[in-house]
């Protein structure tokens, strides 16, 4: 059986109705939205209400140092800049294939610019086969969710020892993909494993703090709401906080008015926003171990179209000018080389870790032959050969 | 000239009559077209030939950096680290059995994977000696087959230690053997081969 399209067509031109009526929606709140935050710049009762927001349980985006309505050009980057990103990709383990395993392959890419020399690409995979790594202490084989979390440990390790030594030699931005939280709490994931993960991550952004490495998380098309939930507390009479805060129905704007639309008309090309800090539960982590996850807007985009991207930096980054400074710059930069508005050394160590399907067929053909050697016959399960047939040509 | 063979790069596909290799790197001096190269067989005998054409393929992120005006680094990051080879046809012209340099295509072709390197000068000089090998030249249209045997018999007088005057001479007697019903075609080779 496959997607019968007819039988759908009318869903769709509902789905299109919806968008549009949404989209007219939005674009009548965004002037509102947006002027409400010059007007909140100078309110002294804001931070009252985010002081019962926060007694009554509410998430969002809190002002750091800076006025919320402010804009900041990027500064001129020096002759000798290094950029370090890394990347992850994975092959989860299947119970239906030749053998069990699961593969990790981290990407990273050193760009030492003004030097003039080739820029250093590397990728480092690793074959996880061993009954600790597949099964820990338990007998539930590993979930993808611990993967993917270890996955994001393995880049933030290689991240954190290639940008520490680039360091040494020149002023270094090191630049993740997404957010720059760690997300390894979920019901799959062991207390241990988690506290183990979490550890080695914090342990390595404290390393980046000593080296002086300005690192950053770079969002592309960010869906968050975090500073239109700050906004819409401002709308609130202050009496009214702590119980509307956290009151779901009759919110103004959520749901309608993501971040990225308030700054679309706000920023000129290259500006970056306010720092914000996330005040969030999965940012307890950081904020008790010093590197509270702070974040701001950037226009990455070329006139006319502006392009909103969320920049996340640890409390350390956000608060030192130069280091800020110099990660607002390179990534204005980075996004500029090819004109697509997203960090050419990010699109590198991504190229670099992804695990193509035909990669992935090689290397299964790899552990066939392997596994013939060592007298084993090689066999997927029945569900995946039934699969492979009724995939190899569709047929209705 | 040289004395000792240069490394070109791997064979990616092979057939009788031809073969493609992949290079990483374009060099000054490899990979050169009408250069006479070798790579071994399975059946132990080294194929000859001469590179035809070197193909550089684009693809979408060399596409977006075309227009731009961006530092050194980048432009070294996509010629020297990415996996873009370039391809390399090569036109099988003999092979090599026993130190026998035979003017006609061998029982095997090359392996994949196999090492493709530059015929040395000695190399180049016994093979030249016979001219069989013009036939399959003007007989491969898809290989530039007038301006391949020129500079295949430029790169030929060039290893000979004279300069290779007589032997372009004798070459040049060959062609008007072989091109006596076509002289236009003639007079263009014998334009691009005169000393």
């Amino acid at each position: 059986m496959t997607l019968e399209l007819s039988k759908i067509a009318a869903q769709v031109s509902a789905m299109g109705a919806s968008a549009a009526q949404r989209l007219g929606q939005r674009e009548r709140l965004v002037p509102i939205v947006r002027d409400l935050l010059g007007q909140q710049a100078t309110d002294p009762e804001l931070r009252t209400k985010i002081d019962r927001a926060i007694e009554a349980g509410w998430f969002g985006a809190i002002p750091a140092a800076e006025p919320i309505d402010a804009r900041y050009d990027p500064s001129s980057l020096p002759a000798r800049l290094t950029v370090v990103a890394a990347d992850g990709s994975q092959i989860y383990p299947d119970r239906h294939g030749l053998a069990l395993y699961y593969v990790i392959n981290v990407g990273s890419i050193a760009l030492r610019l003004g030097s003039g020399e080739t820029p250093r690409a590397e990728t480092t995979p690793t074959v996880c086969f061993d009954e600790a790594q597949l099964f820990g202490d338990g007998e539930q084989l590993v979930s993808s969710q611990l993967v993917s979390a270890r996955r994001a440990v393995a880049e933030m390790t290689q991240l954190a020892q290639r940008a520490i030594e680039e360091a040494k030699a020149a002023p270094t931005i090191a630049l993740m993909d997404g957010s720059l939280a760690l997300r390894a709490e979920h019901e799959t994931i062991p207390a241990a494993e988690r506290d183990r993960l979490q550890d080695g991550y914090v342990a390595r952004l404290d390393a980046l703090k000593r080296a002086n490495v300005a690192i950053a998380g770079f969002i592309s098309r960010s869906g968050t709401t975090s500073v239109t939930k700050l906004l819409e507390l401002a709308t609130f009479p202050l009496d009214e906080v702590a119980t509307r805060a956290k009151n779901q129905k009759g919110r103004p704007f959520d749901g309608l008015i993501i971040d990225t639309r308030i700054f679309e008309s706000l920023l000129a090309p290259g500006q970056r926003s306010a720092v914000f800090e996330m005040w969030q539960g999965w940012n307890r982590l950081y904020r008790k171990s010093g590197h509270s996850i702070h974040l701001f807007y950037l226009n990455v985009g070329a006139p006319p179209r502006p392009v909103i991207a969320r920049v996340e930096a640890p409390e350390w980054v956000a608060a030192d000018a130069a280091l800020l400074g110099l990660a607002h710059a390179a990534i204005v930069e980075q996004c500029h080389v090819t004109g697509i508005a997203y960090p050419y050394a990010l699109t590198r160590a991504d190229e670099l870790a992804v695990i193509k399907t035909e990669e992935k067929a090689n290397f299964d053909r790899m552990i066939g032959v392997e596994l013939l050697r060592h007298g084993v016959e090689p066999s997927p399960s029945e569900k995946a050969a039934t699969k492979a047939m009724a995939r190899y040509g569709k047929r209705r | 000239m040289s004395e000792s063979p240069l490394r070109v790069g791997r064979v990616m596909r092979s057939s009788t009559g031809e073969f493609t290799i992949g290079v990483r790197l374009l060099q000054a001096d490899v990979p050169h077209f009408g250069s006479f190269v070798k790579a071994p067989s399975t059946d132990g005998c080294d194929v000859i030939g001469l590179i035809y054409d070197v193909l550089i393929e684009d693809d979408p992120f060399v596409r977006q950096l075309i227009g731009a005006d961006v530092q050194d680094e980048y432009i070294r990051d996509q010629r020297e680290n990415r996996q873009v080879p370039a391809t390399v046809s090569v036109l099988v012209v003999g092979h090599c059995r026993d130190g026998r340099m035979l003017p006609h295509l061998p029982p095997q072709p090359p392996a994949v994977l196999d090492t493709l390197v530059t015929c040395t000068d000695g190399e180049i000089i016994r093979f030249t000696e016979d001219f069989a090998y013009f036939r399959t030249v003007l007989n491969a249209p898809d290989a530039r087959p007038d301006e391949l045997l020129a500079a295949s018999l430029r790169h030929a007088a060039e290893a000979r230690q004279d300069g290779g005057r007589e032997f372009l001479v004798r070459a040049g007697r060959e062609l008007a053997r072989l091109l006596a019903f076509d002289a236009v075609r003639l007079e263009g080779l014998l334009k691009r081969i005169r000393p």
